[in-house]
Formats: C-alpha cells, structure tokens, sequence
C-alpha cells in the first residue's frame, strides 16, 4: 500500500491500533490526589483566560494585552521587592538590592484594589513579577504599578502573556504591554490562505521586520537605529495599518511556538477606529521576542467596541505608566548569545 | 434520530454541569470529568511523546494545571477544546525539554523491524488481517515520524473524531487553518508511507 492515497478508514484503524488504548491504571488517582492539594486560581477577573474567545473574538481579547516591555537586566542594576508586592507603586529609579530572587510569576501575584481610592479589587498588586510560564527566552521580569491586571490569551504554558491597565472586567480596556515569542510569520495577516514564511527566512530582527514591511495593507515604520537591551539588540518598529475589522475579522501577525496567532491589534481595530501598535523586537539568543505597546493616549479600539467614546486623552496619564513598565523590563537567564 | 439527538443533548448538559461544578471547586465534579477523559487525552499526549512515562507525566501535568485555571474558564461549553489545548501543551513543553525524544520520534524505522513480517498464511482471510496488521505497522511507523503538531491534529481528527471547530480550538488556531493543518498532516503521513517503502 506504500506510495498509494490512505483512506480514512485505514488512517483511523492503523492508528487506533498504534495508539495506546487508554492510561495505565493508577494515573487517574495520582492526578486526583495532586488536584486534592492543589488550589484553584480564582482571583483574576472572568474575562480573562477565557479560551471561548480564542479566536473570533482574539481581536477583541488582545484589547486587554499585556504589554511588558524588556530592558537591560544586564545593565541595570537590580531592584528590591521582588517576588511580591511593593510597599508603593515603583519608580523609574532603581533600588539596588544585593540579594536577587526570582519574583513570582504574574499568575501567581496577589490581587489588590485598582486605584488608591479603592473600588474594584481585582487588580495585580504592584510589586516586581515575571511573565507566566517556563517558556521564555530567558525570565522576563518588569515592575507593574498599580492598576493593571495580567490577560493571557491561552493558557500559562503558552509564549504569549500581556499586562493591561484596569481591571479586566467589561472586556478589558485592551490597552497596555503585550509579550510573545515569534514562531511562524504570516506572509498576511489577514489572510490566512496566503500561509506562513519558512522559520529561516524570519529568524533575525532585519529579516522580520522585512516581513513586516511586506504586509498588504500594513505600514512597518523604523524610527530609529537599533539599540541594546540587557545585552540583547532590539529594534523599534511602529506597525499601522489600512484593515479593518471586516476585511481583517481573524487577523494574525505570527504564531507563537505553541501554536496560538497572535492577533492584529491594534493595528486592525474592533470598529475601524485602528491605533499603531509599538512592536519591540527583541533577539535574546536567537530567539525573537516582541514587545507590542499601545502607546497612544486615545480611547482604545477595544474600549470603542464597548461603546466608551473616543477620547484623545484618555490614556495620557497610564502613558507615563506604560513607559515605567517598559523601562523596567529586564531579561535574567536568557541563552549565551553567540 | 430525535431520541440520540435528545441523548445527546443531556449528555452535553450533565458535562456542563460538571465543568461549572468543578469550575466552583468540587474536586469530584472534576474527578468525573477526568474519569471520562483521562484515556482520550493520555492518547493525545502519547501521540505527541511517544513515550508511556512521559506521556503519564503531561496527562498529570496538564490535568493538574486544568484543575487549577478551571475558574478562568467561562464557557463551559468549550471544555474539552480548552482541556485538548493544555494537554497539547503540556506535551509538547515536555518534549522540548527531553530532546532524546526527538531523536526517538524521527529515527527512521529499520528493515524488519517490529511485526512487520508475519508468517505467511495460505488463506485469504488471514491474508487479508495480515496485509491490515503490515498497513497499520506502516502507517504506525510513518506517524512516529512526522512533526508532533502534526501527530496531534491527526489523532483528534481520526481517533477521537473531535469535530474540526473544537481541533481548531485545541490548537488556537482559525478552523480554516486547522483544516488546512490536517490536510497537510495526512499529505505527509502518506509521504512518510512511501519513505517506508
């Protein structure tokens, strides 16, 4: 049968026989005894990590990306209150600490109320944390001050975590630090048909920002030269585009190696009303990560989906925020780079 | 029709108040669930590993993880996409860090290996099982070499016949992808098939 087409009653009888038939006894009680000592997150709003939103609604989700922005942990020195709250909201200035710990992961940071005035209390504590997930380039930490919340799109094991101003609830405000690790590049994101570039041909900055450029509809601006972060080159590329949501409705920039798109926000918005996205491209290692930052003051294109009128100023103020969060990016751990 | 339809249906609903259950804390609500999928998704697992003991560990790991972030889950409706999804993960997280699995998923298979030559038998009946256990040996062997993602997407597809909208849910991506994924899977199994000749 070598050299001819299967059919599909062949495919599934040869691999119901290949696979095992089922787990070993025994499994199903160690995995029932991990559960009974393991404890349920419940802190973070609904709206996040909801899976059903996966794809038609990504657009909308990514609204509340977290951005986390990386910057030099080789070159900056360390900071206290890591791996827990801070006593008050961080600063761009750095508090030398002789003793470095692993800061917990965002997933795990205690919840606290989003504004100094109280109300809702389902915001990250401020305080030093990493980015969910053993699946970094390296840990990823930043300091998040007070009034964000994390938003994952997938699951923690997954390349793709965001830290987002709010409270996560009423669809996020879908406006803040975005991070993912860049696997299959689309040749265009609105287009799936049109496939995805070979690995080799986006494995550095120049070759996925020349991807970038390449995009129908899309506009890669580089505003300036490259730089170096934690000893890592970086590259800032400003990314707008001329879709909108009903031509590009599942719009996907890349794939993360784990499979999940990363969606086309905020270049494409809910509405119409699209806002540049600030993509920095990080190579820790051979490995590209990107940071993507919606650093405009105006309403978000998620926020204007919701109904919340078109504000100018809107997020002024979280602006100053936003550019602390991204100064304190510091990459610990990351691969020898060649 | 409309009985199987009306079975169907209660099924769905008994499941998704299990989820909710167990989305609220019930450890037995979840036990349920588990009992009814621990065999599917250590298949998935396995179809990514190709390894018993690692495929134990991802199962308990991705359960375990689905126990914990089961409250972020809102539609209960989507459970066994997003559980699928975890498992995969988990799996392939694993094999990331085992790289000798690697090495063991696309060791190209030796003449003569395994049972792939049974004794002949004269009539046509035991001819016929015997072509089907050489087929299924080869197409066995041609799925251990192929990528893992593409190892996954086949055994949702053609084992657990999950529907292509919840595959394309497992694996986060659009169902005009996971489409055109599972068809370039199949393409390259059937080219494996012929690297087996």
């Amino acid at each position: 049968m070598n050299g001819r087409t299967l059919t599909d009653a062949q495919i599934a009888s040869a691999l119901r026989a290949h696979l095992p038939e089922g787990a070993y006894p025994g499994l199903r009680e160690r995995i029932l005894d991990a559960v009974e000592t393991t404890t349920q997150q419940r802190t973070l709003p609904s709206f996040l990590g909801s899976v059903n939103a996966a794809y038609g609604k990504l657009a909308m989700a990514a609204a509340a990306v977290l951005v986390v922005a990386v910057v030099g942990y080789n070159l900056l020195p360390n900071r206290g209150g890591t791996g827990g709250p801070l006593a008050s909201p961080p600063s761009a200035s750095p508090t030398p600490s002789a003793t470095p710990a692993a800061p917990a992961m965002l997933k795990d940071a205690p919840h606290a109320a989003c504004s100094p005035a109280g109300g809702a209390s389902n915001c990250l504590a401020p305080g030093t944390y990493r980015l969910t997930g053993n699946v970094w380039p390296g840990e990823i930490t930043m300091d998040v001050p007070i009034g964000w919340f994390e938003w994952q799109p997938y699951t923690w094991d997954d390349a793709y975590d965001a830290v987002l101003v709010g409270d996560g609830t009423n669809g996020g405000s879908g406006w803040g630090v975005v991070f993912s690790v860049v696997d299959a590049v689309s040749k265009d994101p609105c287009d799936p048909a049109k496939g995805r570039f070979g690995r080799a041909e986006t494995a550095t900055i120049d070759q996925l920002v020349a991807a970038m450029r390449s995009w129908p509809g899309f506009q890669a601006t580089v505003p300036g030269a490259p730089t170096v972060v934690s000893g890592y080159s970086e590259q800032l590329v400003e990314l707008t585009s001329t879709r909108n949501a009903t031509d590009c409705p599942n719009g996907s920039v890349w794939t993360i190696p784990q499979g999940g798109n990363v969606d086309a926000y905020p270049m494409v918005g809910a509405i119409g009303k699209a806002r540049t996205g600030t993509y920095r491209i990080v190579d820790v290692g051979g490995t590209l990560l990107v940071i993507m930052a919606t650093d405009f003051p105006d309403t978000s294109p998620n926020e204007l989906g919701q109904g919340i009128p078109d504000d100018r100023s809107r997020h002024a103020a979280d602006q100053v925020a936003l550019h602390r969060i991204l100064d304190s990016i510091r990459i610990a751990g990351a691969p020898a780079q060649p | 029709m409309d009985a199987l339809t009306a079975l169907a249906n209660a099924a769905t609903s008994a499941d998704d108040a299990l989820v909710r259950r167990a989305r609220s804390g019930d450890p037995a609500a979840f036990g349920l669930l588990v009992d009814a999928r621990i065999d599917r998704c250590y298949r998935l697992a396995w179809s990514i590993l190709s390894n018993h003991a690692d495929a134990a560990d991802a199962t308990q790991d991705a359960l375990v993880s689905a126990w914990r972030q089961l409250p972020r889950l809102r539609d209960a409706a989507v459970f066994d996409g997003w559980l699928n999804r975890i498992v995969a993960n988990a799996a392939l997280m694993t094999r990331r860090h085992r790289v000798r699995l690697r090495e063991v998923s696309v060791r190209p298979a030796e003449p003569g290996e395994g049972s792939s030559e049974p004794e002949p038998r004269q009539d046509l009946h035991a001819r016929s099982q015997m072509d089907e256990m050489v087929d299924n040996d080869s197409i066995g062997r041609a799925f251990d070499r192929l990528r893992p993602q593409d190892r996954a997407i086949l055994a949702l597809h053609y084992v657990e016949e999950r529907p292509v909208a919840e595959i394309a849910r497992s694996l986060g991506i659009p169902v005009g992808t996971a489409k055109w994924r599972l068809h370039a899977a199949r393409a390259a199994l059937e080219k494996a098939m012929e690297a087996e000749a």
